[in-house]
């Protein structure tokens, strides 16, 4: 069986190679049919450069038998309007020697504006192969512009980029300087390193400025031209090379721009962060917290009312010193609201005496407040106010700062620790109202207060509380209060003296410091004086109770000196009673 | 006396120099506008034979062969030679029948966007232009008759709206007649311009 199949194998191989030959012949075949229709003579085209001559040209295409020259003739017919057209067809009047297969006109066989009917046609002028009809103007391509060459208009700030302007002439085949032709250019440039070439608008000028090409690279520019309102440009210029190196140098300045500001920032950063808190300092100065003389600004904090009211009620020297090292602290002046509650009916007694006793109580109680707006005692309104009780305490201030110092009242020896009469009754009473000693517990269960005797180590004490309550003009008024710090009488003398320097006085510390100096003599005087002195020794403001007697008495100790003890600063003169930074450094002790 | 007829002289000839430096603005001006209607009317062609079929193309080239533009009857220089020849006044006169010829059949100039409303207005004013040109070159002691030709021209064709393919006919040789006769005027003008005013650029 299997040389059977080989056979029908090799069978329908050779059918199938034979149809493959036949078309493959088939196709061979049509290309011949074909190949003469493409290939027969027929002009390529006709051109004129100057719309004065012109010439065809043809190709002989498959027909190689005719590329001998006359093999082909080319005739033509021109008609002219408004004469005898002609019956003839004229022959070339020249056959290019340079090219073969073209056809020149001359001049005088050229006319414009006029029909040109050319016929391709063989040797013997019976096969016409090729015909084309035209005028003159519609074939006009001209000749390349010459003389192409460029200027450097200017270079870019940074020198990337730059402006050339390019220039050229006409043909000189085309005559523009008659009128006879008009041209438009059009140029054409692009890096070498390009394909694409960047066309420009046309003009009519033989100039052109080119913008905005980059530095270091070679650019190639040509021009052409064609006739204003042509169809076809004509040939390209030769291309010129343009190129201008970049003079600036690589360095990168924008990189350096960048950098340099990136430190800049980094500095400004750390300097911040840095001086974090003298900066937070200046721009946020802390608000200085209240500054209580002897209480602790934590017992200001919300909770803790019972120490703080206990403090306050308590007196004055046993409050610790918080504040001393800095002598420019300013502090608060309190008004202790109870302490004026209680001296409420002695003032309205205070108002009412006033008339009797001189103006000016000689002391003042409680707590001064210079930057109160309670007006003077002395108007009018205060005094039918009765129940003014918070005015009470700067009332006496008022009025001892505003009235002149009473000399009648101040009348004292330096032992002397009484006043007058009016104003002792005053002292007392007020000074009843401040403090007061117990001297005696009755089985009745009366506690006697202290007598008059003891006011005076009350107004001592007060005094003292006044003094120690300290405004700068206080530290200032402390001054004249002399070093031997038990002879408090020679100091409430002063205080006695100069009313002035007791109260608020606002702003006239340079008085108050006359004052105190005019004070140093007045207790001086008034201790050469010789006034009764009262019998009682100066009584501690405090006394400790040393038990409890057979009658339920309260036994106190006496003769104690005070607990704390008041430092009073060393008198130093100062130079009209101002006090400098650098006096009161060597005051405190 | 002398210094009189030396002033004299220097005025007359400062005025005499006035209609030269107007005539050279009328020829520039009247110059620019013929570019710009032949642009416009090769414009319109091209568009026109764009629009058309290869074959019809070849088909209307063969037609146009055989007929003519109606403004051939105007005869003018056909060559460089010629135009050389022949004097500004004449070329001015020459340019002024031609944009006559055209100023009516403008309107039947078919093209997009309505351009055919722009013609008739430019040739209008184009034709005073060359008016005013040839009155200012025209010599006082010469009596220059009508630029316009005694000869009517075959209007008559070209109102007749035949059949498609004769109307489409019609619009070819019309747009490229149109196109010939406005090429033909711009020569004609620049020539004159550029021989009248030679230090007036014509090198460009």
């Amino acid at each position: 069986m299997l040389p059977l199949q080989l056979n029908i194998m090799a069978a329908s191989l050779s059918g199938l190679f034979f149809l493959l030959h036949i078309l493959t012949a088939s196709a061979l075949d049509s290309d011949p049919e074909q190949a003469p229709l493409q290939q027969r003579p027929h002009f390529t085209g006709c051109v004129s450069t100057n719309m004065e001559t012109f010439h065809c040209r043809w190709n002989v295409g498959g027909f190689q038998n005719l590329s001998e020259p006359g093999d082909l003739r080319v005739f033509y017919i021109n008609t002219i309007p408004l004469s005898a057209p002609p019956k003839d067809w004229s022959e070339c009047p020249h056959y290019s020697t340079k090219r073969p297969n073209e056809c020149f006109f001359f001049k005088n066989h050229t006319v414009i504006w006029t029909n040109y009917r050319l016929q391709l046609r063989s040797r013997d002028n019976a096969v016409l192969y090729d015909e084309i009809s035209f005028e003159v103007q519609d074939i006009v391509q001209p000749d390349p512009p010459v003389n192409l060459n460029w200027t450097l208009l200017n270079v870019s700030l940074t020198g990337t980029y730059y402006d050339v302007m390019l220039s050229w002439k006409p043909p000189q085949s085309a005559d523009v300087e008659m009128g006879w032709m008009t041209l438009q250019y059009e140029v054409q440039h692009r890096s070498v390193s390009s394909d694409v070439w960047e066309v420009t608008d046309l003009v009519k000028s033989t100039h052109r400025s080119l913008y905005g090409l980059q530095t270091n690279v070679n650019h190639e520019v040509r021009v052409r031209c064609k006739m204003l309102a042509g169809k076809e440009f004509g040939e390209f210029s030769d291309s010129i090379f343009v190129h201008i190196p970049s003079k600036v140098s690589r360095f990168p300045v924008v990189a350096l721009l960048i950098f340099g500001a990136l430190c800049l920032v980094a500095i400004l950063m750390l300097v911040i962060i840095s001086q974090q808190e003298k900066l937070m300092v200046i721009l946020l100065p802390p608000v200085p917290g209240p500054k209580i003389r002897g209480i602790d600004p934590e017992l200001l904090k919300k909770g803790k009312l019972r120490e703080l009211t206990s403090i306050l009620g308590g007196p004055l020297d046993l409050r610790p010193e918080l504040y001393n090292k800095d002598p420019w602290v300013e502090f608060i002046d309190l008004d202790i609201e109870e302490q004026n509650d209680r001296l409420t009916d002695l003032d309205t007694d205070c108002l009412m005496d006033r008339s009797l006793s001189s103006n000016c109580s000689p002391f003042s109680i409680g707590f001064r407040d210079d930057d109160s707006g309670r007006s003077s005692c002395c108007e009018p309104d205060l005094l039918s106010d009765s129940n003014a009780s918070p005015l009470h305490s700067p009332i006496p201030n008022q009025m001892l700062s505003k009235e002149p110092p009473c000399q009648t009242g101040s009348k004292s020896s330096s032992g002397d620790q009484s006043f007058t009469t009016g104003e002792h009754s005053l002292v007392s009473t007020l000074r009843e109202a401040m403090y007061t000693q117990v001297s005696e517990v009755r089985s009745s269960g009366n506690v006697l207060l202290a007598p008059e005797e003891q006011t005076e180590v009350e107004k001592d004490t007060n005094k003292d509380v006044m003094a120690e309550k300290g405004k700068e003009k206080k530290e200032a008024q402390l001054l004249e209060i002399e070093a031997d710090s038990k002879d408090y009488t020679s100091k409430l003398n002063a205080w006695n003296m100069n009313p002035e320097l007791s109260t608020g006085d606002i702003g006239e510390p340079f008085q108050t410091g006359a004052e105190n100096s005019a004070a140093l003599s007045p207790p001086s005087h008034h201790e050469s004086d010789t006034v009764p002195v009262s019998t009682l020794p100066p009584a501690p403001v405090y006394t400790v109770v040393e038990g409890v007697g057979r009658q339920n008495s309260l036994l106190l100790t006496q003769n104690l000196t005070p607990g704390p003890h008041l430092t009073i600063p060393k008198m130093v003169p100062t130079p009209g009673g101002y006090l400098t930074p650098d006096l009161l450094g060597s005051i405190t002790p | 006396m002398n210094r009189a007829v030396l002033l004299l002289s220097v005025v007359c000839l400062v005025v005499s120099s006035q209609p030269i430096a107007d005539s050279q603005r009328l020829f520039s001006i009247a110059v620019s506008r013929v570019q710009h209607l032949h642009l416009l009317a090769q414009r319109l062609f091209s568009d026109f034979e764009s629009s058309l079929q290869t074959e019809e193309q070849r088909q209307l080239n063969k037609i146009f062969l055989q007929d003519f533009c109606n403004s051939d009857y105007i005869i003018s220089p056909i060559d460089k030679h010629e135009t050389q020849r022949s004097s500004v006044l004449k070329l001015l006169s020459i340019s002024y029948g031609l944009v006559e010829s055209w100023e009516f059949p403008s309107r039947f100039l078919s093209g997009s966007s309505a351009p055919r409303t722009q013609i008739s207005p430019k040739l209008s004013e184009l034709k005073t232009g060359i008016l005013l040109l040839i009155r200012a070159n025209q010599d006082p002691a010469e009596i220059f008759s009508d630029p316009s030709t005694p000869q009517v021209p075959p209007y008559g064709n070209y109102y007749q709206s035949l059949g498609a393919d004769e109307s489409l006919r019609r619009t070819y040789e019309l747009l490229a007649c149109f196109k010939k006769d406005m090429h033909k005027v711009e020569t004609y003008l620049t020539v004159a311009k550029c021989r009248l005013s030679p230090e007036a650029n014509c090198t460009l």
